[in-house]
């Protein structure tokens, strides 16, 4: 069975041979930029690798050392906590992804009331954020968010008539006390990466809402269904499938959201604000600790993978139900 | 048949490509990076346009990187086998680097002759494991700054520092915008009796009550809101430059666009005594130093060396000197009848050389971090300082691969 299994095989492979032939230059690009890299770095993140060795590819082998040194924060670098840093970029995303869907599909709704006047110069205006690169928007808010000359304080102490001297960036307290893992410098993050993020979950809505039949709300409205009715009974259900992807989506992304942690805040004051992206390039630069990195790396592969099942099973069950 | 023919047709187009060549001076490209800024940039273009004036066949490109991010772009890039073939950078980077192999011995390049026109002190800390690892280009350490229209009289120790400071501060203009970076503020720890190493080239920063001191100093002047104490150049920067800075803390790098901004109202002098023992603010002492990378091949090597010795004669430093504020390596360059650079050298005399050894890296952040959390209430001195010697010690550890 076995043997007859991988004569097909290769009678498969020789009978296409052409086939294996075209694609063979790409596939020995993609060996070389793809799959050497990663499995050097697997080897790297069993060795002590520094940065002498990146002349002298020779380390020592560590076995689980550097697994070992970060799951009991033994990193040598100042600030090294992985488990503040893995709750607190679990926290970060469900934060973020829920202000983006919430604030998405609110102005979604709003803009999609029927002969609303100047719609499409609103939804142009706030599709900009999205169309700024990210890293470009990143550093402006960051100089907003300066506490003695930034837009953000002026902004406050005109509103507010009295000086306003939020220490944005640089004071590691919370200021809410409850969330005490929370500094200031979060909220700042938090504000930018929503701006950033909202567009993208009000077009996604848009396009869904603009896709349910007015029949139904009309048929909602002879029955005597409110506004509010009409909203979570008809168009939230029905605006789910197509949610449901770009949430997960959503997920994935600020998870990973380099641009505005490490231009913001970089992952500052004292470590309160790192994910572990940030964290990973930290400890390569200027930490030099390429080993350790590695591991870190092949860490944040698995909680990524992790994630993707479990998000790809919920979406698949949502796409059944349909 | 046919296709001996094509094959010799070809080789016959090709060899007459090579017609017409014959020995003439190869052109070289050299390429350099380095954190300057301001002045300082303006002087390096100048003298790259006279050097090329001179030197036709070579051309120089030259790359600004912000200082932080400059050694970590050198180290990834040159230990890849990449990176300019000159790079500006302080002494202390020469320890981690020659460890790694990353830059080029030059004693060869430079005899005793030539050497004899630079300050000895600056040509000895170049100096790793016996060899010269580097051509210092100027000296620098940081030093009061202050804007002589907000302040007559200076303050002689921190006591009276923090008396005036309170009398200048209104509305926002401030008497003080105190740089709490490690470097900047140094002066005060070692002022207070800290220690940085032990013989074995261990950290030894808990020892003594030393970090203690300093940083409940300096926790002091930020709970005093007269003063901004930040870890923010570019705010004690554009604030002194703006006149809303009475005084700052810096190098003499940063003093030609001061006198640019503010003309004569720039005035430098030693920092005041530390109040709590009577010594003097012990900066690092440092040079700044032309590096050449090790993974140019020999020609290449010797038209950098070249380069370097052009930016280090006498008329180069000079306009260095005059135009931004550079503490020459040059002996023979004039800087007497300045007041400025009198203020530097004066301060000089108080402060500690900059060690280059490789454990030096591993002390910058760990010690910025105990200021900082000590300075946002997060750790209380004894224990930023405890945290602190424990993460210099690891680092360096790691790095000696243990």
């Amino acid at each position: 069975m076995v043997d007859k299994s991988d004569i097909s095989m290769w009678e498969k492979l020789r009978r296409h041979r052409l086939a294996y032939y075209y694609i063979l230059p790409s596939a020995i690009v993609m060996a070389l930029i793809t799959a050497f890299p990663i499995f050097y770095q697997i080897w790297m993140a069993f060795t002590n690798f520094n940065i002498t060795n990146l002349r002298n590819p020779h380390p020592d082998f560590v076995g689980l050392g550097n697994f070992i040194k970060i799951f009991t924060n033994k990193v040598p670098l100042e600030n090294f906590n992985f488990w503040r840093t893995f709750a607190f970029d679990i926290f970060w995303t469900f934060a973020n992804v829920f202000l983006h869907v919430t604030i998405g599909i609110s102005l979604a709704v709003a803009l999609n009331t029927p002969r609303l006047a100047f719609k499409k110069i609103y939804r142009t205006l706030l599709v900009i954020p999205w169309a700024v690169p990210s890293y470009i928007s990143a550093l402006i808010w960051r100089n907003m968010f300066d506490a003695d000359f930034g837009a953000v304080n002026q902004i406050l102490s005109n509103i507010l008539n009295m000086t306003v001297k939020i220490p944005w960036l640089t004071n590691p307290n919370a200021p809410i006390k409850i969330l005490s893992f929370l500094s200031y410098a979060f909220y700042a993050d938090l504000i930018t990466n929503v701006w950033l993020g909202f567009p993208f979950m009000m077009v996604v809505a848009t396009g869904a809402l603009q896709s349910i039949p007015n029949e139904i709300f009309e048929a909602a409205e002879i029955d005597g269904v409110n506004e509010r009715g009409k909203f979570f009974k008809i168009t939230l259900p029905l605006i789910r499938s197509a949610m449901l992807p770009a949430i997960m989506l959503g997920i994935v992304w600020t998870f990973n959201q380099f641009n505005v942690i490490y231009l913001v805040s970089g992952g500052g004051p004292l470590g309160t604000t790192e994910i572990l992206v940030t964290q990973a390039y930290k400890i390569v630069n200027p930490g030099g600790l390429y080993g350790v990195a590695s591991a870190f790396g092949l860490i944040v592969f698995f909680i990524l993978l992790a994630i993707t099942l479990i998000t790809n099973r919920i979406t698949r069950a949502t796409e059944s139900q349909i | 048949m046919k296709k001996v023919l094509l094959v010799l047709l070809v080789v016959a187009m090709l060899s007459s490509f090579f017609v017409g060549c014959k020995p003439k001076p190869q052109p070289v490209s050299l390429t350099i990076w380095h954190s300057w800024s301001g002045a300082e940039l303006d002087v390096l273009n100048e003298a790259i346009a006279e050097y090329q004036k001179q030197h036709p066949e070579i051309t120089i490109n030259q790359l600004q990187v912000p200082f932080d991010q400059l050694q970590n772009k050198y180290q990834t890039e040159a230990a890849a086998g990449g990176g300019p073939d000159i790079l500006v950078g302080p002494a202390d980077w020469i320890g981690n680097f020659a460890k790694a192999n990353l830059i080029a011995p030059l004693d060869s390049y430079f005899d005793a002759a030539f050497l004899a026109d630079y300050v000895p002190g600056a040509i000895e800390q170049v100096k790793f494991n016996g060899s010269m690892m580097a051509f210092p280009q100027s000296t620098e350490c940081v030093a009061l700054i202050y804007n002589k229209s907000l302040v007559q009289n200076l303050p002689k120790d921190t006591n009276e520092l923090v008396t005036l400071v309170d009398s200048i501060t209104q509305g926002d203009t401030y008497g003080f915008v105190y740089n709490s970076g490690f470097y900047f503020t140094a002066g005060y720890f070692f002022a207070a009796g800290m220690k940085l190493f032990d013989a074995n080239s261990d950290a030894i920063v808990s020892q003594g009550d030393g970090g203690v001191k300093a940083l409940t100093f300096l926790k002091n002047l930020a709970s005093d809101p007269k003063f901004i104490v930040a870890n923010d150049y570019g705010k004690a920067d554009s604030m002194f430059k703006e006149g809303k800075a009475a005084m700052i803390i810096n190098g003499p790098w940063a003093v030609g666009d001061y006198t640019n901004a503010l003309g004569d109202k720039v005035g430098v002098a030693p920092m005041p005594v530390f109040a709590e023992t009577g010594n003097p603010f012990a900066p690092f002492v440092n040079t700044k130093d032309f590096f050449v990378n090790a993974n140019i091949n020999d020609t290449q090597k010797k038209a950098a060396v070249d380069f370097i010795k052009f930016m280090v004669s006498k008329d180069v430093e000079q306009k260095f000197f005059e135009k931004a504020k550079h503490i020459p390596s040059n002996v023979k360059v004039d800087t007497s009848s300045d007041l400025i650079v009198g203020g530097f050298l004066e301060q000089m005399k108080t402060g500690v050389p900059m060690p280059i050894i490789p454990e030096m890296g591993a002390v910058w952040d760990p010690m910025q971090t105990a200021i900082d959390s000590v300075l946002a209430s997060k750790a209380m001195p004894q224990d930023a300082i405890n945290t602190a010697q424990t993460t210099i010690q690891d680092k360096i550890n790691a790095s000696r691969g243990q």
